[in-house]
């Protein structure tokens, strides 16, 4: 009888000994892919900043990601030419930009979700075509629209493009964020006095807000990136009015060989943009995670 | 304080070939300080009649008088209405106080103060005075359901729509809050319509019930007129706890007869030509227990739910089962071989094919006029 | 907007009754207006239509044409680019890097993500420290514009010792490897450049998808008796079934697209060895001057993604999903 209990007693200690070293397998690898990918995703980026900080002579030699006497004035010398002024210009695109889309987006959102019409399922199909469609496939017939408009060589039409460009996948976005808010708050918001816009001013902005958030987000890290359509519409216009992508890009090619300086005005286009987003990021996974967006 | 009328109201969803009717020239009165429940199974389109009196959907045809006015072109918050809704409806960003507040900073041109007094006074009447300054993610379901009584009382209104509100709260809670409701309703003496799939709630809380089937209205009447004497077979299943049992008989002669099932017809069923086809129902508790052979039929008793005060027994009598209600534990046991009668005014005679009942009793019991006219034939 | 409010003030001098009476009427207005759905989509539809369903028109009437950025006459010369473009070497050298980036690159990103979204779910879960630098980390590497990516990456692959991949393997005692000016290395060089910034999208998307997953599922799997492995065959990969078909598709019609970062990285170079479809049609349009050409390039491009895509829509059987 005891014989038996110690036996049993001891297969299930051997079992549990098993199933934690797997676990431990696992945990072990799991750090591994976090090493990997930390290595892989942070480096180059570090790399970057480390030639940023160094001496013109000092980028042929040494390996260490810490300069032996780091010096800022590869900084200094590429925010004095121009860069501090695009930095300026895709400011104020972006943040223009994504204003202007929320406020396109948002009451088509609503509309899309509130309104049963004829002909809606296929027109939210429809949107969502153009999703595939890539812009750089359209870019000859917008560059040749914004010719014809007068709105090549300005920020007002590159403003303009990106809120048209942006409108779909926006728009999905949204009116999955507003479909996941149960009707009843619009009812009792009509019978508490509301027409459609106080309701969706008073009532339904405030729980929509982490949907309108990773818009936002989105778009502005997108807008603030964006690099052919600004390339290609505000090329002939002369350096002031390039945005940070596109003046970095001309940069390069006229600096050539001045690693230090390209460096650091690539850190210049990265850091901003990343602390941005990094700071925000929690927002955006959450509101992707939320399950507003189905897969 | 005023009347609720609905005229033949209709409304129809889509057009074309793939509209859908919800309502069918549905006729109610609700008179003044009456609570009237609105009960069916769902889909039978009893939100949809709500959200028409409101003015969130539009008639498709018919007249809604409030107080005698025709409303139907008014906008909800000129109908002098206020709704509760099943999931609470508050608004998520706002506190309690700030969703009682609302619907009087729309409509009404209150000073704050004003409105601060009158809020305060509505949640002191609802016992959630101390709840204001919460959001609605940190109440429980019954608070949140208080706070959305309290947006529809504090804007005083004329008539109350309450379309399921207490579905979403556990059954406990709900027997309490049904209570409350109805004392409410009561102290306040307004106009109220009550949605609800829930028969019990109906038969409870009602001052009239309103059976709706498939969008059409089957029965109105106070509660235990639509128990004692349903119009149909639907009304005569849907209310009532367990749901009526229902037996195809042929009536021969004096009898109606079915397979192992033989009862006297009574004498207000006696102008029903023999030889044709009816569903008898009897309630669950109006079945008696009695001898083998002695009673309407004889069967060996099945599953008996025990529920403390009564048990459920079910009775396979040939190829139907009776369910009966019957007291305490030890009545009846599994296996037992049990005659079952019930008294005349007990039976239930409908249509076979079009539901309706054919032969109902005058009067509910405890009337006068029950005593003499309900004796049997023989 | 300003529909709505001419419409108000119209109202307003309609109805000269009392105070009330006129809100009333202006309410009613208002009433009417907003409820129409045209009042809330049209700024959208207006804008889709101006820049979305007007170029796609447009982009195939321009491939019809001999339109040129330097004349402003053009005539139809009909299917004589598509003529062009077929009989051209260039064409299908640029249709075989597209489609080998495309390959390689949906390979590549959706394996990685799919395996950070999985370490990175099962850290979450199982409450190790990490995954959410780690999540922070590739995020950001999708974060930085394109075009500076492909500068970050010519940097680092430079072919003297400023290169630190070339510097480091100098020291282990390899010779220079020409990260840039080889044609086939060249291509695994984009190729990875591409992976460092794609990853992080389907990662993302794996994760919020991993995330939706309930945990009663895994137990009850468990229960079962199903092992890790069979766990992720039987309960994760069923569940992610929509997302692996939404990642696949949106990587695919991005990698087909893709110009930015090869732009700045390599320029297509060297030679033509990864020059992709929109890059050859930038260059026609904006080095050659010739739109009509450069239109019908970029009507091929959409072709090409319009056919993959079907080919997906086939393959995939997402009825029951959708
Ligand atoms: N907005 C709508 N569009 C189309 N059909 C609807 C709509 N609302 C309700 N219905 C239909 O009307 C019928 C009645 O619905 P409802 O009034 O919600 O039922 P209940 O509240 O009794 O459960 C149902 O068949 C439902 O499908
Ligand atoms: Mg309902």
């Amino acid at each position: 009888m005891a014989g038996r209990t110690d036996t049993t007693f001891g297969g299930a200690r051997l079992d549990v000994s098993w199933s934690q070293i797997r676990r431990y397998c696992y945990d072990g690898v799991t750090y591994l892919v976090y090493g990997l990918a930390v290595l892989f995703f942070l480096f180059p980026v570090l790399w970057v900043i480390s030639l940023s900080l160094r001496t013109e002579g000092a980028v042929y030699t040494s390996l260490e990601l810490l300069p032996s006497n780091p010096s800022l004035d590869s900084y200094r010398e590429v925010l004095d030419s121009g860069l501090l002024r695009w930095m300026r210009n895709t400011l104020f695109v972006a943040v223009l930009s994504v204003t202007g889309i929320l406020l396109v987006t948002t009451p088509a959102a609503y509309g899309f979700s509130r309104f049963r019409f004829r002909g809606r399922r296929s027109l939210l199909l429809a949107v969502l075509g153009f999703q595939m469609i890539s812009p750089i496939v359209i870019v000859l017939p917008l560059y040749d629209i914004m010719r014809t408009l007068g709105l090549t060589e300005s920020h007002t039409g590159l403003i303009l493009l990106y809120i048209g460009l942006q409108i779909p996948f926006s728009l999905w976005l949204l009116k999955g964020y507003f479909d996941t808010i149960p009707t009843e708050l619009d009812k009792a918001a009509r019978i508490d006095g509301c027409n459609r816009l106080q309701t969706l001013r008073y009532v339904l902005l405030r729980p929509v807000m982490p949907g309108i958030a990773v818009v936002a987000i989105f778009n502005f890290v997108l807008t603030w990136s964006e690099f052919v359509m600004a390339y290609t519409m505000l090329s002939p216009g002369g350096e002031d009015l390039y945005t940070l992508s596109m003046g970095i890009y001309v940069f390069d090619n006229q600096l050539a060989t001045q690693w230090t300086n390209i460096a650091a005005a690539a850190v210049i286009g990265i850091v901003p943009i990343v602390i941005f987003f990094v700071a925000l990021q929690r927002y955006f996974v959450r509101g992707l995670t939320d399950g507003a967006v189905k897969g | 304080m005023a009347r609720l009328e609905l005229n033949d109201l209709r409304k129809t969803f889509g057009r074309g070939e793939d509209s859908v009717e919800a309502v069918s020239d549905l006729s109610l009165s609700v008179s003044d300080g009456e609570l009237l429940v609105l009960v069916g199974p769902s889909g039978c389109g009893k939100s949809t009649t709500l959200n028409c009196i409101a003015g969130l959907d539009s008639v498709t045809d018919g007249t809604i008088r409030i107080g005698g006015d025709p409303v139907n072109e008014r906008r909800p918050e000129e109908r002098d209405i206020a709704m509760v809704f099943q999931n609470y409806a508050l608004y998520p960003h706002m506190t309690a106080a700030e969703n009682l507040e609302f619907g009087l900073k729309m409509t009404t041109g209150l000073t704050a103060a004003e409105r601060r007094e009158r809020v305060e006074s509505t949640a002191e009447l609802l016992d959630i005075d101390r709840l204001l300054d919460q959001k609605p993610k940190s109440l429980s379901g019954g608070q949140k359901q208080r706070v959305a009584l309290g947006r529809a009382i504090i804007r005083d209104p004329s008539v109350f729509l309450m379309d399921e509100p207490l579905s979403n709260l556990d059954a406990s809670l709900r027997s309490t809050m049904r209570t409350e409701i109805q004392q409410l309703q009561e102290d306040l003496d307004v106009t109220t319509v009550y949605v609800t799939h829930d028969q019990t709630e109906a038969m409870t809380m009602a001052d009239r019930i309103a059976v709706m089937r498939g969008g059409t209205l089957q029965q109105v009447g106070e509660p235990l007129e639509c128990y004692y004497r349903p119009q149909n077979r639907f009304v005569a299943e849907f209310i009532g706890e367990p749901a009526m049992n229902m037996v195809q008989v042929t009536r021969r002669g004096d009898r109606f007869v079915a397979d192992g099932f033989e009862y006297p017809v009574p004498k207000r069923a006696d102008h029903l030509s023999s030889g044709n086809s009816f569903t008898l129902g009897i309630r669950p508790g109006a079945i008696d227990v009695v001898e083998p052979q002695t009673g309407a039929a004889t069967g060996t008793v099945g599953v008996v739910e025990p529920l403390g005060e009564t048990s459920h027994a079910h009775v396979d009598i040939a190829d139907t089962t009776l369910t009966i209600t019957t007291d305490g534990p030890g009545t009846v046991e599994r296996g037992d071989v049990v005659g079952v009668d019930f008294p005349p005014q007990r039976v239930h005679v409908f249509d076979v094919d079009t539901g309706v009942a054919v032969a109902r009793r005058d009067g509910l019991p405890g009337d006068p006029v029950e005593s003499n006219l309900n004796t049997q034939v023989d | 907007m300003t529909v709505m409010l001419t419409m108000t003030s119209d109202a307003a001098i309609d109805d000269p009754s009392s105070g009330s009476g006129i809100r009333r009427t202006v309410g009613t207005y208002v009433d009417s207006v907003v409820s129409r759905p045209l009042f809330w989509l049209l700024p959208a539809l207006l804008f889709i239509t101006v820049f979305q369903l007007y170029p796609v028109f447009e982009v195939f009437r321009m491939s019809l044409t001999d339109m040129s950025l330097i004349t402003s006459e053009e005539s139809y010369v009909w299917l004589e680019n598509y003529r062009r473009l077929l009989g051209s070497e260039r064409f299908y050298s640029t249709l075989r890097v597209t489609g080998l980036y495309s390959i390689a690159s949906i390979i590549l990103q959706i394996g990685l993500g799919l395996g950070l979204a999985l370490a990175i779910d099962y850290g979450v879960r199982r409450g190790l420290r990490g995954p959410l630098f780690t999540r922070v980390v590739v995020l950001s590497a999708w974060i930085v514009p394109g075009i500076i990516i492909g500068l970050v990456w010519k940097i680092m692959l430079l072919e003297t010792n400023v290169g630190v991949v070339n510097n480091a393997l100098g020291r282990l005692g390899f010779g220079i490897v020409p990260f840039l000016s080889d044609a086939q290395i060249a291509v695994v060089s984009v190729i990875t450049a591409g992976a460092w910034r794609g990853t992080a999208f389907s990662m993302i998307m794996f994760y919020a998808g991993l995330k939706r997953v309930p945990d009663e599922l895994y137990r009850a799997a468990k229960i079962d008796g199903a092992g890790p492995l069979a766990r992720f065959r039987y309960v994760t990969l069923p569940q992610l079934k929509s997302v692996v078909f939404v990642v696949t598709i949106l990587v695919t019609i991005y990698s087909l697209n893709s110009f930015d970062l090869i732009f700045a990285l390599t320029n297509g170079g060297p030679g033509r060895a990864t020059e992709v479809i929109a890059l050859s049609m930038y260059k026609s349009a904006f080095n050659s001057y010739e739109m009509g050409m450069a239109a019908a390039t970029a009507v091929v491009l959409l072709m090409v993604t319009l056919v993959v895509t079907a080919v997906y829509f086939r393959l995939f059987d997402i009825s029951e999903e959708i």
